[in-house]
């Protein structure tokens, strides 16, 4: 049977500096479901309906 | 917000390896006090947290500058303790999963495909922490537990699932 090597656990130490990470990390992500969402809404994007347009 | 652990999952994966999906760390950047106690608790139950180089492309993969992919990748760093290496045994389970799939297989991402290799390979040790439920049926994978968090906006369920 395949075995996993052990690791050296890490502890997250700390909470507060960790928070702040994930928060920047969210902003991130929510910045690039935006660019997504633009990309999506330009596929409906042409010459005829230029309404649509970004 | 809460999170509902039964009381069987530590019992259940204590001294083993848990594989996070992407999504997992998509919801510790967004819903951190939750996820930070809950990671804790793994960690505290000797459970060795991992996943796979495919799960951190798919979580870095649009990051718009160098020091945002670098916070990415700091935040894998600081919740994971070890990355699997894809073997060549992990890609020929991959390539035998895609026939027990079936015509399922075509709407899988091949990071699924992969995930679901890892736990083919070490069916004692590792399970796989995952908020896709869909993607890893019931005929290939055993559904050992669920977490549950209560949202004010709905409840996310996760699936702890290990090769059968």
């Amino acid at each position: 049977m395949d075995k996993l090597p052990k690791a050296d656990r890490k502890k997250i130490i700390n909470k507060a500096e960790f928070k702040k990470l994930a928060a920047r990390v969210k902003k991130t992500l929510e910045q690039e479901v935006n660019f997504l969402d633009k990309i999506k809404s330009n596929e409906n994007c042409n010459s005829s309906r230029p309404i649509f347009c970004n | 917000m809460k999170i509902v652990i039964p009381q069987d999952l530590f019992s259940a994966i204590k001294n083993k390896h848990l594989l996070l999906d992407t999504n997992v760390f998509i919801d510790t950047s967004v819903h951190f006090n939750d996820f930070f106690n809950f990671i804790s608790k793994l960690k505290g139950q000797n459970i060795t947290l991992v996943t796979i180089d495919l799960v951190k492309i798919e979580f870095l993969k649009g990051a718009p500058t160098i020091q945002k992919y670098k916070e990415k990748n700091e935040l894998i760093e600081k919740i994971i303790d070890y990355t699997i290496p894809i073997t060549s045994d992990i890609n020929n389970n991959v390539f035998e999963s895609i026939k027990k799939y079936e015509l399922y297989g075509k709407a899988l991402s091949e990071t699924d495909l992969f995930l679901g290799a890892c736990l083919m390979k070490y069916k004692k040790d590792l399970f796989l922490l995952t908020r896709d439920t869909t993607d890893f049926p019931l005929n290939i994978f055993e559904l050992v537990s669920v977490v549950n968090m209560i949202y004010t906006k709905g409840i996310h369920s996760y699936g702890v699932y290990k090769a059968k």
